[in-house]
């Protein structure tokens, strides 16, 4: 059997201790717990600095300042960041806090640029180009509604674009006049006859069941949105808050679920699932968590008592 | 009645607590067992590297921290035992700096199962600050952003990097993502720009906002927390594991049950005690 | 001056950057590259500004003596020490046998973990507390996470009857109206943050540079 370090039982034993001592924050706040806290934004702050310094600061920037005084003198283009950097450190100083301006309207500047060329091309270009099924080939491949493929086909397309438009809807907030009111009906029932025409007389689609099934579906999506210029817009918006709430009760579905996780991840710790059997037989974790929960629920009851 | 219902909706939530820690206990001293499906996202993440061929080089983005190692670290293992028994090169970065002691000691020991060498086979790039401006620079020109590896190795002089400059030139970006920076810088920042081939893998918490990504077609496969990663794990070991190696993720998925009965039983508890009070109330 | 020229640096990065979806000639491009590595080199010299920021902050109090001085003087004594032993180690500081591997592994690890972990138990209680089917939409939220919850996980499937009908009205709970929602606020951020980009480019938007 391969025998841990000295420093590894104790540190193994240390990680349980502190385990429970952050755990011990769920029962009343006390000065353990205060301690912890602390003591993990101390390493945490420590720990941020020391691998910027090593990960960015020394191979980014002070390694090739070295190289471009070493000959090669491209690399000198460095000193630009190391002057920023320096002129960054003058927000310190109350005196000279505006020196700092020049560094941060560049980062700045660059993030403002980076997040407007994203959002365009990974959210707005890359997620309403997606909200326009194909739904002819969505019913050749699953007809209205496939059990198989969880629920996709026409109707479920359907449901995704008019529940679009009616959770984008209801994110808009202006009021509209009562003249602009009248057009939304007529409008729609246009769009809806002039969609269900082009779709019974164009889709590729053999059976006319399909055309009727996609016809409904495109004519739907197409005139829903007309909705917003008429007396009925807070149809589709209710329509589009239920969907934001389905969402919403998944998200929170979902968090629940990650939460758990994340406390599965110390009982594992605590009783030592995580660890490997060698390890484990050294360790004794068991007795150590019963150890700590000892020291901690006594400290607990000292804590209490002085309070009182 | 009436008093006793009032009682109950304010006990002590002290009791509440006591009650999760059970539920996540009891299973986890004695577990059920209960087999479980795989998603079509994590079959899609498998399909991705399956489809690789040999000697392909792999991009991994491994962003966690210690607090999501729970939900995401077993797929990061079981992702690590897949591309070396694929023969396929992890080339590994991070934005995140609590992510280095994690993932490094990690690759190193399971290179070493299956003799793979570093520089050659796999390699760290190590961790960058400046989160959508690193991964901006991952897309356009990896050798300026990280001139070195994480020992100090200047990256031309790394077998594995040769003809390896832009993420382009990787046939798959993994993102192993607990939030920000992550899956979603990668995805608004490179992923469309240069059409990359990518899947994600992120916490339960994010989940449903990456599902459109993985609708859109923008990611080719997505793992979801724990039930991903647990998924994953079947996947690739087909419940018989190599020695040595724990599945972490499908020990825990027993857990989850339980502890998603309990929050469902105290939601419905919460509603008929509310609900027959508001009653005896109105009556 | 103090404010003028950042304005005008901030609209002259802007737009160069902006410019690289329409400029693809490979000197532009290395510029661009070079920029975004200065602007890496800036965020990682910020973090040390903050944490001289939280020194600047906690340690009068710790020599003081005001309340709460020892948590303070715990947390600066221990960034203290991490900070001493990663500079010391140097190279080797991830490798076993080194205190700073120490401190992450068994400080900064269950420390972190746990922190997060204690979530767990808070949603538990808002779940009893908080989580009332007052009206139709607050029943719909309800129902969906139940639902989610329950098929999320391997007991969800294993319900007579329902079980497997369970699992695919989630995954379509999921792919539809869930994908419908997210996608209507990825709209609506993403409008935002690019609207606020045009801003802060344009000078509009100045409250990064802070007051005179």
């Amino acid at each position: 059997m391969e025998e841990m370090a000295f420093a590894q039982l104790v540190g193994a034993w240390v990680s349980i201790f502190l385990t429970l001592t952050v755990l011990s924050f769920l029962f009343d706040d006390n000065p353990i717990y205060k301690v912890a806290e602390h003591l993990f934004m101390g390493v945490a702050t420590g720990y941020g600095i020391v691998e910027a310094y090593w990960n960015l600061l020394k191979p980014n920037l002070f390694d090739k300042i070295g190289q471009g005084f070493s000959g090669e003198s491209d690399q000198l283009i460095y000193l630009i960041p190391l002057v920023l950097s320096v002129m960054l450190l003058f927000k310190i100083s109350p005196k000279y806090a505006w020196v700092a301006r020049v560094p941060i309207a560049i980062l700045v500047a660059a993030y403002a640029a980076v997040k407007i060329t994203g959002e365009t091309s990974g959210k707005l270009i890359g997620q309403i180009g997606a909200s326009f099924p194909n739904m002819s080939e969505s019913w050749d491949k699953h007809g209205l509604w496939n059990w198989e493929a969880d629920g996709a086909g026409v109707i479920s397309d359907t449901l995704l674009v008019v529940g679009l438009s009616a959770c984008l809807i209801h994110f808009y907030f202006s009021e509209i006049d009562a003249r602009s009111q009248r057009l939304g009906v007529p409008m729609g029932i246009v769009t809806f006859v002039l969609v269900m025409a082009c779709a019974l007389t164009m889709a590729p689609i053999e059976s006319t069941g399909g055309k009727i099934a996609v016809g409904l579906g495109l004519g739907l999506c197409a005139a829903a949105p007309f909705l917003t210029l008429s007396p009925y817009k807070h149809l589709l918006t209710r329509f589009g808050v239920m969907v934001l709430m389905i969402s919403f009760g998944a998200s929170f579905g979902f968090t629940v679920m990650g939460r758990i996780s994340l406390a599965i991840g110390r009982g594992q710790e605590l009783l030592g699932q995580s660890r490997a059997p060698v390890e484990v037989a050294q360790i004794h974790p068991q007795i150590a968590t019963l150890v700590s929960a000892v020291i901690i629920i006594t400290c607990l009851f000292i804590f209490r008592k002085k309070e009182h | 009645m009436l008093e006793w219902l009032i009682k109950f909706q304010r006990m002590d939530r002290r009791w509440v607590f006591l009650g999760m820690a059970i539920a996540i206990f009891i299973p986890l001293v004695f577990p059920l067992q209960l087999p479980f499906r795989v998603d079509k996202e994590v079959r899609d993440v498998y399909r991705q590297v399956e489809k690789l061929p040999e000697g392909s080089a792999v991009l991994i983005s491994a962003d966690f921290d210690p607090a999501s190692v729970p939900e995401i670290g077993p797929f990061f293992t079981t992702h690590l035992h897949h591309l070396f028994r694929r023969n396929l090169k992890p080339v590994l970065v991070t934005l995140w700096p609590t992510a280095i002691p994690l993932v490094l000691p990690e690759i190193k020991a399971i290179a070493k199962t299956y003799n793979k060498k570093y520089g050659e086979d796999f390699v760290f790039l190590g961790y960058k600050e400046g989160k959508e401006l690193v991964i901006k620079n991952i897309g356009q020109n990896i050798f300026q952003q990280f001139p070195t590896d994480y020992d100090g190795t200047p990256l031309p002089d790394l077998p594995i990097m040769q003809g390896r400059r832009q993420a382009k030139d990787f046939p798959l970006i993994v993102s192993i993502s607990a939030g920000f920076p992550g899956l979603n810088e990668y995805v608004l920042q490179i992923q469309g720009q240069y059409n990359l081939n990518m899947v994600g893998v992120c916490t339960a918490v994010g989940g449903p906002d990456y599902i459109p990504f993985y609708k859109s077609g923008q990611l080719k496969g997505l793992s979801m927390g724990m039930p991903g990663s647990a998924q994953y794990e079947k996947l690739v070991w087909k419940d018989k594991p190599a020695p040595g190696v724990k599945l972490l993720a499908t020990a825990a998925m027993d857990v989850l049950n339980l502890g998603h009965v309990f929050i469902i039983v105290l939601i419905i508890m919460g509603n008929i005690a509310f609900f027959i009070t508001r009653r005896i109330e109105e009556a | 001056m103090r404010t003028t020229l950042p304005l005008i640096i901030t609209f002259i990065v802007g737009v160069f950057m902006l410019g690289e979806f329409f400029i693809p000639h490979w000197y532009y491009q290395h510029i661009k590259t070079l920029v975004l590595e200065f602007g890496t080199v800036i965020a990682g010299v910020a973090f040390l500004l903050g944490v001289i920021n939280l020194t600047q902050v906690n340690l009068p109090r710790v020599l003081e003596r005001q309340p709460d001085w020892i948590y303070k003087a715990i947390m600066l004594g221990s960034m203290v020490v991490t900070t001493f032993f990663g500079f010391w180690e140097a190279g080797p500081r991830m490798e076993d046998g080194m205190v700073y591997k120490w401190l992450f592994d068994f400080l900064l690890v269950p420390l972190n973990a746990t922190m997060f972990s204690l979530l767990a138990f808070y949603i538990a209680s808002a779940a009893f507390r908080a989580f009332r089917a007052r009206n139709a939409e607050a029943t719909v939220l309800l129902v969906a996470a139940c639902i989610v919850m329950l098929a999320r996980v391997p007991i969800g499937e294993q319900i007579p009857v329902i079980g497997s009908y369970l699992s695919v009205f989630q995954n379509w709970l999921m792919d539809v109206p869930n994908v419908a929602a997210r996608r209507a606020i990825f709209v609506g951020a993403a409008l935002g943050a690019i609207a606020t980009g045009v801003r802060i480019i344009l000078g509009i938007e100045r409250s990064h540079l802070g007051s005179d």
